[in-house]
């Protein structure tokens, strides 16, 4: 028999053609979404799956979401039974114990349908900015799962075109953000809808059994350039040990283990001797571990490469269960983004002597949630906001960490002020770059940021975030960030906060959230002093800290680096 | 009673015999379901403490019969059934359908307290609706078995508007499924659900039966019948109360968070044949577990007026009617969204006590003194070790009861409204890694009288070998029953952690708290005695011998507060002596 002939050309077009009804499929979601956090801070991811289950296009979002879906989306489709869809069917999920994340984060899952024939599955999950639970916005230091917000197994919210209005109302009567979140679902259906009609679109084009045999070897593609990425890196074992600063609860920090094995295997993400999960927000689903272990690996490798299950097989993770990395039944799950991207910066750590040209320094390596909600007083509304804070990024071996952006599989977008103030009872008083919080090196960490919340309304405010002990660390003699510090600021006076707390605030009261700065590459006195005197002109360090971290000495009145003291400083004079 | 011959010339001739017959059919009907629900349920909440009720609605939702159970349910029923319908559209409603509500905005009480209801159809007509409410010992939310300090309505656990549970006869797998994931004692509930399901069979399977017997037509008559009966028969009763204002102020204790007691305040109008209460200057509702529903607060309202009438009398539309109610939105009588309510039956049942001490002054011999006025709920959870299953545990504690005119307080019962049963301490430590350490009557915790208020009651829970979340949700932090024509009060509630541990290992806890426990840990719940009637010194001496010798109140209180003198060698009663000092006492003491 001879086989199927791969045209490269009509290859690359076909691939493409998914990415972009992957692409298509989140601009719909983005432009008919209501909340904020999903229109314009882009927390949503959509993918397209074979009919196998396999992942083949993902738009470029958020890789914490597409990492996570992979295993969430083949589970939820099994639970349900694809013998029990048909046309026009979607089903919703989102529990954390079969193969999904936090509460927030809700699958849409599509089966795709062409002359009767499955041929695929279009999924999009967004991050709902309120599921119920304990808190607005469904964050807070909660004990287990019960108390997050709504727990979904997969149900089939559409049913043969039509929503199912039953289920929709029961969802939607534990969720304070009524209006916005159905909104926000709506989107979803939207997002899946275009999907569906632009993979029937190319197999129009193409054929049945050509669509198949492209989609089957795109991730045969991605299988054979992966295993050459692989084999390409450097064998060994590498590992690292770190923790969560703060559990919320407890003055116990949460210890974290990673190892990472690169053989003739392949790569395999070991976190044995991580500490057992608690009744506190800092718990990992697998499916968060290995997101955080599939962004890790991708960094490293050539970048188009494309993602797909051709790339994610060769994600082999080992995660204990009962520990913070793969936590079971009922441990609450809405803090493990932050444990989740901590073990990032860890496996970054851990390949820092192999690979030192690949990895950056430490970063925030948390989510650093704000989440705010109450009774908006002018619409009798509930509202609820949700957004994470930027932070330094860790400085690499020839450039510095970006200045306040988010860091590894973590993709969302600012809240613009406008915005924000105009959609919501809330003024942002300072937002700003944190002078002297950057891990000086030869190149710097990203400088933290600062953002400064004032309510006139009595309000229910959360704290989701971490670093309340140590900044992030350094990297070959580069120096730890800064640390966060979350401040509640009443009637002058301003109280620290825990990173991971729930306050009742009272009209005129205001939170302050200042974030970390990234870890530093690399000795500060060997630092170029004309990056220093930059830094200074432009007020992110300070010439004090010139002077004693980097041992350079500003003239600030010439604008420039006094050579002769600079000199003496650092060799000693 | 006599039965009054119907006065429209127009109707059918109502035949008194067949009209008893088919009365009690009707009641029977929902008994039945009772009996169904109660055989088939799975918790020891319902099957064991009855933590449930029953009842049939006619075509146009108006009460027409109802089980013996929870008259605290049975009360909200009444708004709950004809807003969901109304709300879910009866059109959409098909024969074999059934819904499931909660929703405590929409004439419901707490969220634990679910509803399943459906529609009954015999020859392609409608012919009303059967309902069942239980207790369900866990959905969701901040704490095992959903009972805590809660702020607001999202925290408590799942809010089920209308949706339909069964479609045709067929259970809604996705939905049940929806349901069944937020609630940690999975398998128990489903079980109860399944419960509820039966019963509200077996009640449309003897709807029909009677319909087959007496035809639709005659069955329409008599159920107007019934309410026209009950109608009258209110009118009358109510006629007896004397006419004029009543007023009482009242509070319960601790919200939970503050030191803001809850001002609970009602004015009762009895003019003629209508009564009518106003809860105006209550307090506003708050962020904290004290806020009744408006349907918990009508509940409140029948049960009092009920409970001043003959005990004959049915209950059903033709009653329900003649309760005209003002509780303004938005007050800790009839909460809002998204007011928390999990605690709103401690206020609703303190509402039932006000009520009745409202009525003292003008019918004296009808109404009790202070009770526990509470329901006093303690709720736990502990994972098994070996099946990892979430066990739920959840009761209702009793409490002395306010003694009346002519007779003493019972011992540790549950008071007006709420009629659930003792959880047996074998059942409850078959079914959970527990053990109920102690259970016993308080001594010298009654509220002392001419007639003494109930004594209080102690359980103590024991988890000797797992970490357990343990809830409390009760009041009478402050102060205990009050008594009333000179009684004297009751003992307070106490909560305590390690009861019987040295000073810092014994800790007071507060009556709205959830405490994650170690293993090895006690809680001790320890209710409070009822208020007592008339002054300690009339009491009967011998009844107060009674009392000492059934270990009830120890000798050195029998002088205290009785002033009866008794020897402690011989137990008997020095009767010069008490009357000498009783003599003395009334003298100088001034009485409350």
């Amino acid at each position: 028999m001879i086989e199927p002939k791969i045209e490269p050309i009509r290859f690359e077009v076909i691939r493409n053609a998914l990415s972009q009804a992957a692409e298509e499929m989140a601009i719909a979601l983005r432009r008919s979404a209501y909340s904020t956090n999903v229109k314009t801070r882009q927390d949503f991811s959509c993918a397209f799956f074979d009919k196998e289950l396999r992942s083949v296009a993902q738009a470029f979002t958020q890789p914490v979401h597409l990492g996570s879906f992979v295993r969430h989306v083949p589970i939820a489709v099994k639970r349900y039974g694809p013998e029990n869809l048909s046309q026009g069917d979607m089903i919703l999920s989102n529990d954390p114990y079969g193969g999904g994340v936090h509460l927030n984060d809700i699958s849409l899952i599509g089966p795709v349908y062409y002359r009767n024939q499955l041929v695929g599955y279009t999924a999009c999950l967004a991050h709902h900015v309120d599921v119920g639970g304990g808190a607005p916005a469904s964050v807070g230091a909660f004990k287990e799962v019960f108390q997050e917000g709504i727990i979904i197994p997969p149900i089939k919210l559409v049913n043969k075109g039509k929503v199912d209005n039953d289920l929709f109302r029961l969802v939607l009567s534990q969720i304070r953000s009524k209006r916005e979140t159905s909104g926000d679902f709506r989107a979803q259906i939207a997002s899946n809808i275009t999907g569906a009609i632009r993979i029937k679109e190319i197999i129009d084009r193409y054929g049945l059994e050509e669509f198949h045999l492209y989609v089957n070897e795109i991730i045969e593609y991605t299988d054979r350039r992966t295993r050459a990425e692989v084999e390409r890196l450097p064998k060994g074992v590498y590992k690292a040990e770190g923790f969560v600063d703060n559990d919320g609860f407890s003055d116990d920090v949460v210890k974290l283990k990673i190892k990472v094995t690169i053989d003739e295997e392949g790569v395999t993400f070991d976190t044995s001797g991580s500490d057992s999960q608690r009744r506190a927000p800092v718990n990992s689903t697998f499916a968060q571990t290995f997101s955080a272990c599939a962004y890790a690996l991708r960094s490293l490798m050539d970048k188009d490469l494309p993602v797909n299950d051709g790339f994610y097989r060769y994600v082999k993770v080992n995660a204990p269960e009962g520990t913070v990395t793969n936590c079971v039944h009922p441990a609450p799950v809405v803090g493990g983004w932050e444990t989740h991207v901590r073990l990032n910066d860890l496996i970054f750590e851990a390949m820092a002597t192999a690979l030192p040209n690949e990895v950056c320094a430490g970063t925030k390596s948390m989510q650093c949630h704000s989440g705010f909600g109450g009774e908006n007083p002018e619409t009798g509304e509930y509202y609820c906001f949700l957004e994470t804070l930027a932070g330094g990024y860790g400085a690499r071996s020839s450039s510095d960490g970006p200045d306040a952006v988010q860091s590894h599989g973590q993709n969302t977008e600012n809240a613009p002020i406008e915005e924000t103030e105009s959609n919501y009872p809330v003024q942002i008083m300072r937002y700003e770059l944190i002078t002297d919080s950057e891990g000086p090196g030869e190149f710097r960490g990203g400088l933290g940021l600062r953002r400064d919340y004032a309510f006139p309304n009595e309000t229910t405010f959360t704290v989701l975030a971490d670093r309340d002990k140590a900044g992030p660390r350094g990297l070959f003699e580069g120096q730890t960030g800064s640390k966060s510090v979350y401040a509640l600021i009443q009637n002058g006076q301003e109280h620290h906060l825990s990173s991971k707390t729930t306050v009742q605030l009272q009209p005129g009261d205001v939170i302050s959230y200042r974030t970390s700065g990234g870890g530093g590459y690399g000795s500060p006195m060997k630092r170029d002093p004309d990056a220093v005197l930059s830094d200074v002109l432009q007020g992110k360090i300070s010439i004090d800290r010139a002077r004693k971290r980097y041992g350079v000495v500003i003239d600030i009145g010439r604008q420039s680096v006094d050579e002769i003291q600079t000199e003496r400083l650092r060799n000693g004079g | 009673m006599a039965v009054d011959k119907p006065t429209n010339r127009k109707k059918k001739t109502i035949d008194p015999i067949q009209f008893e017959v088919v009365r009690s059919a009707l009641i029977q009907v929902t008994e039945e379901m009772a009996a169904a629900l109660r055989r088939s349920a799975y918790s020891t909440n319902v099957k064991t403490r009855q933590d449930f009720s029953c009842a049939f609605f006619d075509r146009n939702c108006r009460p027409v019969s109802q089980a013996f159970t929870q008259p605290v349910h049975l009360g909200s029923f009444v708004e709950l059934i004809p807003t969901s319908v109304m709300n879910y559209g009866a059109d959409n409603l098909e024969p074999g359908d059934m819904l499931v509500v909660n929703n405590p905005f929409g004439g419901g009480s707490h969220l634990n307290d679910v509803t399943v209801f459906g529609p009954v159809h015999q020859n392609g007509e409608l012919i009303g609706y059967v309902a069942s409410l239980a207790h369900h010992v866990d959905v969701g939310g901040g704490a095992p078995a959903s009972i805590g300090p809660f702020r607001e309505i999202f925290q408590e656990g799942i809010i089920i508007p209308p949706v339909k549970l069964v479609k045709r006869g067929e259970i809604n797998e996705d939905l049940f499924k929806l349901v069944i994931s937020q609630i940690r004692s999975k398998r128990v509930t489903t079980g109860d659900f399944r419960a509820q399901i039966a019963a509200n069979t077996v009640g449309a399977r003897r709807l029909m039966e009677l319909i087959d017997k007496y035809g639709s037509k005659d069955f329409d008559r008599y159920v107007e019948a019934v309410i026209d009966y009950t109608d009258r028969r209110t009118r009358s009763e109510i006629a007896k109360i004397p006419d004029g204002t009543y007023t009482e102020k009242s509070f319960l204790d601790f919200d939970g968070f503050s030191d803001d007691v809850v001002n609970l305040q009602v004015e009762i109008t009895v003019d003629g044949e209508n009564v009518f209460f106003d809860f105006d200057g209550s307090d506003k509702q708050r962020r904290a577990p004290v806020n009744s529903t408006k349907a918990m607060t009508f509940a409140a309202c029948a049960y009092a007026l009920r409970a001043l009438m003959a005990p004959d009398m049915p209950v059903n539309e033709g009653f329900y009617r003649h309760i005209k109610m003002n509780a303004k939105a938005g007050t800790v009588v009839h909460a809002i969204h998204p007011a928390p309510v999990v605690g709103g039956w401690e206020t609703q049942v303190r509402v039932n006590d006000m009520l009745f001490r409202a009525f003292a002054d003008g019918l004296p011999k009808k109404v009790p003194s202070s009770t526990k006025a509470m329901m006093a709920q303690a709720g736990f959870g502990i994972i098994d070790r070996e099946t990892g299953e979430y066990h739920c545990n959840y009761e209702a504690l009793a409490g002395g009861y306010g003694a009346r005119a002519n007779s003493d307080g019972p011992d540790a019962v549950q008071q007006h409204g709420q009629n659930t049963e003792n959880a047996p301490v074998e059942e409850v430590e078959s079914h959970f890694p527990m053990r109920v350490s102690r259970l016993s009557l308080i001594e010298n915790s009654e509220g002392p009288g001419k007639y003494r208020g109930g004594l209080g009651m102690r359980r103590d829970y024991q988890f000797p070998d797992d970490p357990a979340t343990f809830t409390i949700l009760s009041d009478r932090d402050i102060q205990g029953p009050q008594g009333i024509f000179g009684g004297l009060e009751g003992r307070k509630a106490y909560y305590i952690l390690n009861p019987d541990c040295p000073n810092e290992q014994s800790i007071e806890l507060s009556s709205k708290c959830v405490i994650d426990l170690k293993p090895g840990d006690t809680v001790s719940f320890q209710t409070p005695g009822g208020g007592g009637y008339g002054s300690p010194f009339e009491r009967d001496p011998r009844a107060v011998l009674k009392d000492v010798i059934g270990g009830k109140i120890s000798i050195d209180r029998a002088l205290d507060m009785y002033g009866v003198v008794i020897t402690k060698s011989t137990r008997e009663i020095d009767s010069d002596s008490t009357q000498k000092i009783r003599q003395s006492r009334t003298k100088t003491r001034r009485l409350p």
